[in-house]
């Protein structure tokens, strides 16, 4: 009795055959193709895909919203009734600050205006169509582009002043919005702060994205920082780009380590604003 | 025919999958379908579904930057395992007794 081992089964001898077959080949090839027409023209490509996903993703936003009302009713109505006045409460309170912040806000821009300077911004309404955890990264796609006056580098807010990010890409009638949060975005800023004289005051501060809506700064040591001191970003028409949650100080260092987070919270987004020609103003 | 059904039942839960990781929201469900069809020897699936995260999510922010395609490197990285992978079992020498 003797054992060998066989180089050529005859399953070995298929799977060459189905290689060198011409339907392999082919769909190797146009497989190729489309990798190098994806690679080369990506922005291109990314226009046609979002001028459909676009109308897909808002149609999916209502569905949610809908069924979210159904199984609503299936909560107790003591419940419900509960969360009614309690979310009435917060309501009127919210009202009447927002009302406050609008009457300050325009007499802001008109104490600028007498001064020389037009400090109001036009701004363009997208809706978010995609945000964190559909997307990977820190970012937004809104449903706003090229079309409605988008340009690459305009700054986004949730809100009136309050800057979450700014436009990384443009398509034809979508946008990309690098959250300001996002890992290895880096931009200077001005820490809002009361110095040791108790004046208020600002300081220069680079601030780097952690990811997840928070960021983090160094400050020198010794320096008057609490938590709930607020991130600017300077200009004439000033954002509010977060605020301080945490400041970490060890004994001997040289500087002290503040952690900071976005102002609202990226996953409830569902409009924002574009501040149109307004780059890092 | 019982196998060819079964591989279209297989392939039609990969593309929900992918569809799922995109409306529900959940970005990990995406990659689930890239590497089971991969590994399940839908090598143009997994390719085509590459491409198509990388177009929807857009170019890596942060240290990921310099990768451009990542879901398409990672279905391309996938394809080719599971490739050299099936190779080597069919190849794998049978005894026989004379």
């Amino acid at each position: 009795m003797r054992t060998t081992s066989s180089k050529r089964t005859p399953l070995n001898r298929a799977s060459g055959r189905m290689l060198r077959s011409p339907s392999t080949f082919f769909s190797i090839l146009a497989l190729v193709v489309l990798i190098l027409v994806v690679f080369l023209w990506r922005d291109g490509v990314a226009s046609v895909f979002w001028r459909g996903a676009v109308p897909v993703l808002d149609a999916r936003g209502g569905l949610s919203s809908d069924v979210g009302g159904v199984f609503a009713q299936f909560s107790s109505k003591a419940e419900l009734a509960a969360e009614n006045a309690r979310l009435s409460d917060a309501l009127a309170s919210t009202s009447a600050a927002l009302l406050d912040r609008d009457l300050l806000y325009q007499e802001n821009l008109d104490l600028k205006l007498r001064l020389g300077r037009d400090a109001s911004v036009p701004t363009i309404l997208a809706g978010v169509v995609m945000r964190p955890p559909a997307v990977p990264y820190d970012t937004l796609t809104i449903d706003a582009g090229q079309g409605e006056g988008v340009t690459r580098g305009d700054l986004v807010s949730a809100g009136g002043t309050t800057l979450i990010g700014s436009v990384d890409t443009v398509y034809a009638h979508a946008s990309r919005v690098v959250l300001f949060s996002a890992p290895g975005q880096s931009y200077d800023a001005l820490l809002s702060m009361t110095d040791q004289a108790g004046v208020a005051t600002t300081i220069p501060v680079h601030v780097e994205g952690q990811g997840a809506g928070s960021f983090t700064a160094q400050v020198p040591s010794g320096t008057v920082v609490a938590a709930g001191n607020t991130i600017l970003f300077s200009g004439i028409a000033t954002g509010f780009v977060g605020f301080v949650s945490h400041v970490e100080a060890n004994e001997g260092d040289s500087f002290e380590t503040l952690y900071a987070r976005l102002p609202v919270d990226p996953l409830g987004l569902r409009f924002v604003e574009v501040r149109r020609n307004a780059h890092g103003q | 025919m019982l196998m060819d059904s079964k591989r279209s039942i297989l392939t039609l839960v990969i593309a929900l999958c992918a569809v799922a990781g995109f409306a529900v929201p959940c970005w990990q469900l995406a990659i689930l379908a890239v590497l089971a069809a991969a590994i399940s020897g839908r090598y143009a699936l997994a390719v085509c579904l590459g491409l198509l995260l990388d177009i929807a999510y857009g170019v890596p922010v942060g240290v990921l930057h310099a990768l451009l395609f990542p879901f398409t490197l990672l279905a391309l990285i996938t394809v080719g395992g599971a490739f050299v992978m099936s190779n080597s079992l069919r190849k794998k020498p049978a005894d026989r007794l004379y």
